[in-house]
């Protein structure tokens, strides 16, 4: 009987000491490491994503910017297609625009010569006019929904009070397949 | 707290209780503490053959016999208190308490009011030669102890007045310490009461342990899970900005498609160029009797540039021709390269450069 109570007694004073050598083991070896590094890598993380990640708010005004931006682009790239000519035979294109116009402006052509290269159409036209009727027909071509770029042009008396017109034009060009 | 510092920490709790005083003394070889046994014998020759109750020393006085004991047996007055494992008699407290009072060297008497009653004993400069059971009156406590005085030859000692202080918990344990023999548990009680104390002692420790590492855990996990938590925000965030990220880049790379479309199309933007304008301006600078034979233009980087002929009257118009040209709006030069007469007018060669209105 008093073995049994000197063993009780040994157990219960040396159990609390077992149980923290039990949990010092426990946390220090496994579980407090555990713990540490994951809230560390978490730390690390989240400080991470707090540097890269950016605000929603300028976010918001970049993207409200940069769409503004894109429709202010948008309608410019809209007109200048608008003011190129666009087909397979862009020449011919601007050959069966400008020809009518001037022939409806009293232009008789001697000689009309259209060919693109390099994104542009060229037509070349040799006529006589009136002086009144040719400032016309420039003032015509200038009027076309085209970017017209006059590369020469040559006015000198001509047959029949009429003067003889030399005339290279030149509009930009987007060939379609 | 202090309670559960105290169960952790294994110390035992201290009571006080009400017990009679019986004084007496034992003397003993000189400087030797009375033994459980001589005071035991004192005792039976006070009280007969009864049982020696728990006593306390109350002062030495070394003679040429030996050293004198002066005790107080105190027999429990009262159930005593369950929830202790050291039961002191409250003589011994109030002992403690007059023992701290500075008297003189001879005899007086130190008094001491206390809840349980009224203290007086007689002392011989710091010891206590007789100490009575509290009473509730005063005087007549006071007057007893003069007879006791008197009777030790001291007439009239002075009394000094004491002041009570409640039992302090840390100083009752000195006190159980210092004087293990006053101890009014009986010595089976005290074993059950210790167990028990030891036992609730385990136990607090046990749970101790367990609350301490649960702890440390909860704060590694309160650490944990804030970090976590401002993660899983970011990453929140993160993903409510990860659309606007994609269209902010969509948006970007089709900005830059349609400036890179915009300068391929530069050419296109670019306003007709107006020759017809330009020549109208020119031709309405012409006066009657001049006249433009031919010219010739053809475009430059930043404008155009034309080479006509003017056929006017007299050599000294030219000058106002060329200058009326140079008023021209959109006309940044304008040059005679050549002049001479031919037939009946003046020609000249004008170069003429501008920009396209």
């Amino acid at each position: 009987m008093t073995a049994i109570t000197g063993l009780r007694r040994i157990l219960r004073d040396a159990a609390p000491w077992v149980a923290a050598a039990l949990c010092l083991e426990i946390g220090i070896r496994y579980l407090w490491p555990l713990q540490l590094e994951a809230a560390l890598a978490d730390k690390a993380t989240s400080e991470r994503l707090a540097g890269v990640v950016p605000n929603e708010s300028v976010l918001r005004a970049k993207t409200d910017s940069l769409a503004k931006d894109s429709i202010r682009l948008g309608s410019r790239l809209a007109l200048a297609k608008s003011r190129q000519i666009e087909g397979p035979d862009p020449a011919a294109i601007l050959a069966s625009r400008v020809v009518p116009l001037l022939a409806e402006r009293g232009w008789k052509l001697d000689r009309v010569k259209a060919q693109a290269s390099q994104g542009v159409a060229e037509l070349d036209i040799g006529a006589s006019a009136p002086f009144g009727q040719a400032l016309q027909g420039l003032e015509d071509i200038r009027m076309m929904p085209f970017s017209v770029k006059v590369r020469k042009l040559s006015l000198r008396p001509g047959p029949s009070g009429r003067l003889a017109v030399d005339l290279l034009i030149s509009v930009p060009a987007r060939g379609t397949p | 707290m202090k309670r559960i510092l105290d169960l952790l920490l294994g110390r035992p709790r201290v009571a006080l209780s009400p017990s009679r005083l019986l004084t007496g003394e034992v003397t003993t070889p000189y400087g030797v503490l009375p033994s459980d046994e001589a005071v035991a014998n004192a005792w039976r020759i006070e009280a007969g053959d009864r049982e020696c109750p728990p006593w306390l020393i109350l002062g030495r006085r070394d003679a040429p016999s030996g050293s004198i004991w002066r005790l107080a047996w105190c027999p429990a007055a009262t159930t005593l208190p369950p929830q202790a494992e050291i039961v002191l008699p409250e003589a011994a407290w109030a002992l403690e308490r007059l023992n701290d009072l500075s008297g003189p060297d001879g005899w007086h008497l130190r008094s001491l009011e206390s809840p349980f009653g009224y203290w007086i004993g007689l002392w011989e400069g710091s010891r206590c030669e007789h100490l009575q059971a509290p009473g509730r009156d005063r005087n007549e406590a006071v007057r007893l102890e003069r007879i006791h005085a008197a009777r030790l030859g001291a007439d009239h000692p002075p009394e000094i007045l004491g002041e009570w202080a409640p039992p302090n918990a840390l100083k009752l344990a000195e006190v159980a310490e210092d004087s293990p023999e006053s101890d009014l548990l009986g010595t089976a009680d005290s074993i059950v009461r210790h167990e028990r104390r030891s036992d609730a002692t385990a136990l607090a420790r046990l749970t101790g342990v367990v609350v301490l590492f649960g702890l440390v855990t909860g704060l590694f996990g309160a650490f944990q899970f804030f970090h976590s938590r401002q993660r899983r925000l970011q990453e929140a965030r993160l993903e409510a900005v990860k659309p606007l990220v994609e269209r902010t880049a969509n948006l970007e790379a089709a900005r830059k498609r349609q400036i890179d479309s915009l300068r391929a199309f530069r050419e296109a933007l670019r306003p007709s160029q107006a020759p017809g304008i330009v020549i109208s301006r020119i031709a309405s600078k012409v006066s009657g009797d001049a006249r433009l034979t031919a010219l010739a233009m053809e475009e430059k980087p930043d404008g155009w540039r034309m080479r006509t002929e003017a056929h006017l009257a007299d050599w000294s118009a030219i000058q106002p021709f060329s200058e009326s040209i140079r008023s021209v709006p959109g006309v940044s030069k304008a040059s005679v390269s050549n002049q001479s007469r031919q037939a009946e007018s003046i020609s000249a060669m004008l170069d003429i450069e501008g920009v396209w209105p």
